[in-house]
């Protein structure tokens, strides 16, 4: 694997008496896209801040592109904090303009990237009104923008489709998803599971300061998954052998294996089973919203954190 | 470095744009012309220049008066009536628009009886008689004495470490020009110090802080924005200090006295020195400010407080007059916020002593670094309040040695 663009070593941080953030780790390299994650409070704001120079940690090490934040490193980085904004009383081209620029490009050429970009997400027309006067979903594709127009290695994204309507959360999903098939590293903070079900590679979940689930999104939810199966089809599902429980939910079975049974024996039962017809057969693998309400509600304790 | 500079021009753009900004920057010269117009469509009509008269029953204005005696070509011409009802009669018909009476015991008395038909004689008419008439007071002495007796003396303060000194005479040059210079720096200052107070709430209330944050050094942020601020300050008070120069010009050529005047460039060189820290020490404080409210309406309340700690020499202006080296005075010398100010005011009155200016600029350079030292420990955490106001007992607690940010995000 290449050298991580993020790594973050027991990063802890104190206010007054709450410590906010709690030996937290985790590295995220490129091309992935990376969701940190955590109920509202757990400290996944603090930990960006610290990651991005905001906060100085009270311990632990930040390491950007192998080495700490320098003034040329924060060229390398595009930031969408959540509570994110533009001056209001500019207008909405020359701002983005200013922007870029102090990113690093020249005046031509930001004016240049930022044709191609305010035409991709349909704000062209609007350039050379005031802020003030688009509306919030508007607003945030100019931030969007704004945070990738310079081209950065490191992305940070903190809840991007919020506010966004379907059409553009798909165009924003695309763009990130694009920027991540480009090598950037992305790291996406949200609530909405299923997103990051969808995009991320690997996730790190944050509670009440702490790490609680690190690690593949993919073999998280085979940590998580019970020792069950999801059958959809026609046929006697309630006897088989190894099948401690069999219970229809709309339309499928769950049912429940005992513990020394495997999937594919009672695949194999299944099968054999005069006029069964199998239309769906797949391990019961809980959702990563489950996950995070198992897992928060449960005090915080992952089998394999 | 490149970055401190951008940021400056968009300030500068941003607000010198701004259809407020140019309505108050040209408001105030319009304001300027309005009242010299008004001024001096009044004084015009006033202008008298007829002669004036005199009846000398003293005996004191005979013979020739002293050879430094020299009428003034554009002063109206003084003539002499032999008794009162002729310079009476004179004054009946317009011929003279005043006459003055020496009563014979005038030498004792020394009051003098002017005649008018209502109105007073003109400022040129009054001083053309009262230098005729010490002309011819001054005839009878020693030639060596003449012109000290006709011009006086040119008085001196100087200081006791014989460091500086000032002329007494002058009052105009003396006081009012370093007073109005002053006052422009004031100006610059606080009006800068208002922009900036305004920026960094806009900055919190835009929302933009966290993006700028990880773009650039705070101290390209701030500084950009102080450099910025301090430029729209500067071009607008030089515009309105442009209008006071014209109509400084203008006003010279219908009032001669004005033309004696010559600027105090000692004045205009110690506030230059004392400007620097003291713009420092106002944006540590309007940084502050604006990191700890939550609104721009809020931090214009509480700076107001702090604008009047920068002004308060104007309050104590009666003292300045009636003695400038009061120690209200000295201390408002050597406080930071007062001491540009009060440094200039009592500038033309006395010799500031060197030990004084010097105090003075250590102390101010100390509580500019300290406040801005303040400034950085609260902006970092303040701005990223998000609608949370940041209380005083919150501000010292971050204040306090060996703590970094430790309170509640």
């Amino acid at each position: 694997m290449s050298q991580p663009i993020v790594s973050l070593s027991g990063l802890c941080k104190n206010f007054g008496a709450l410590r906010a953030v709690d030996d937290v780790s985790f590295e995220v390299y490129p091309g992935e896209i990376f969701g940190l994650l955590g109920p509202n409070g757990a400290g996944k704001t603090t930990t960006i801040r610290m990651m991005l120079d905001i906060f100085r940690p009270d311990c632990g090490e930040v390491r950007l592109f192998g080495g700490p934040m320098t003034e040329s490193t924060k060229h390398r980085i595009g930031y969408m904090p959540e509570e994110r904004g533009l001056y209001r009383d500019q207008k909405l081209e020359p701002t983005l303009r200013y922007l870029a620029t102090l990113k690093g490009l020249s005046e031509s050429e930001a004016a240049q990237r930022l044709e191609k970009w305010l035409k991709r997400l349909d704000l062209w027309s609007d350039r050379n009104k005031q802020v003030q006067g688009l509306s919030r979903g508007m607003q945030q594709k100019a931030q969007l923008i704004a945070t990738l127009v310079h081209e950065p290695d490191l992305i940070v994204v903190d809840e991007p489709f919020a506010n966004l309507d379907p059409v553009n959360t798909r165009t924003a999903i695309e763009i990130l998803a694009e920027q991540a098939r480009g090598g950037k590293a992305i790291i996406m903070s949200t609530h909405l599971m299923f997103q990051v079900e969808a995009m991320c590679h690997r996730i790190v979940l944050i509670d009440k300061g702490r790490t609680v689930l690190y690690g593949a999104v993919d073999q998280i939810k085979r940590d998580f998954a019970t020792n069950a199966v999801l059958v959809e089809g026609r046929g006697d599902f309630t006897a088989l052998p190894g099948v401690l429980e069999a219970r229809q939910e709309n339309s499928h079975w769950h049912l429940s294996l005992a513990q020394d049974a495997t999937p594919q024996a009672v695949f194999r039962a299944l099968a054999e089973q005069d006029g069964a017809r199998i239309e769906r057969f797949e391990l019961a693998e809980p959702s990563l919203d489950d996950i995070f309400v198992n897992v928060v509600q449960g005090g915080g304790e992952a089998p394999h954190a | 470095m490149r970055n401190m500079w951008r940021i400056a021009r968009a300030e500068f753009l941003r607000l010198a744009g701004k259809r407020s900004f140019i309505l108050a920057m040209i408001g105030m010269p319009l304001l300027i012309g309005v009242v010299m117009a008004a001024a001096i469509l009044v004084a015009l009509p006033k202008s008298d220049d007829r002669s004036v008269g005199y009846v000398d029953l003293a005996g004191v204005m005979q013979g020739t008066p002293a050879a430094g005696y020299a009428a003034d070509e554009d002063a109206p011409p003084v003539l002499s009536f032999a008794d009162e009802s002729a310079a009476r009669a004179a004054l009946d018909t317009g011929e003279i628009q005043a006459f003055y009476v020496l009563p014979q015991d005038y030498l004792a008395t020394r009051s003098v009886t002017t005649y008018t038909l209502g109105e007073s004689p003109s400022n040129a008419a009054r001083s053309a008689f009262r230098d005729l008439l010490q002309g011819h007071l001054v005839a009878s002495a020693p030639a060596e004495s003449q012109t000290v007796l006709l011009e006086g003396t040119d008085l001196y303060y100087r200081g006791a470490d014989d460091a500086r000194e000032t002329p007494v005479e002058g009052y105009i040059v003396g006081l009012l020009l370093p007073f109005a210079i002053g006052f422009f720096f004031v100006m610059v200052v606080m009006s800068s110090g208002g922009y900036l107070l305004q920026a960094v709430t806009t900055e919190k209330e835009s929302r933009m802080v966290e993006v700028m944050m990880t773009t650039v050094s705070p101290l390209a942020l701030i500084g950009g924005k102080a450099v910025g601020l301090i430029g729209v300050a500067l071009a607008q008070v030089s515009v309105w200090l442009l209008a006071l120069v014209v109509a400084f010009v203008v006003a010279r050529s219908q009032v001669p006295v004005l033309a004696e005047i010559a600027l105090p460039w000692s004045t205009l060189a110690v506030c230059a020195l004392f400007f620097l820290p003291t713009y420092v020490l106002l944006a540590g404080l309007m940084i502050t400010i604006g990191s700890m409210v939550t609104e721009a309406e809020h931090g214009q309340q509480i700076s107001g407080l702090f604008n009047l700690l920068f002004i308060l020499p104007f309050f104590v202006f009666v003292l300045l007059l009636s003695n400038p080296d009061h120690p209200i005075l000295v201390a408002l010398t050597l406080f930071p916020t007062t001491s540009m100010l009060t440094i200039a005011m009592r500038w033309g009155l006395t010799a500031v002593p060197a030990w004084q200016l010097g105090l003075s600029f250590a102390l101010l350079l100390g509580a500019a670094l300290a406040s801005v030292w303040v400034a950085s420990k609260v902006f970092r955490l303040g701005m990223l309040r998000y609608g949370q106001p940041l209380s005083f007992a919150n501000l010292l607690k971050l204040l306090r040695p060996a703590t970094a940010e430790p309170l509640e995000a």
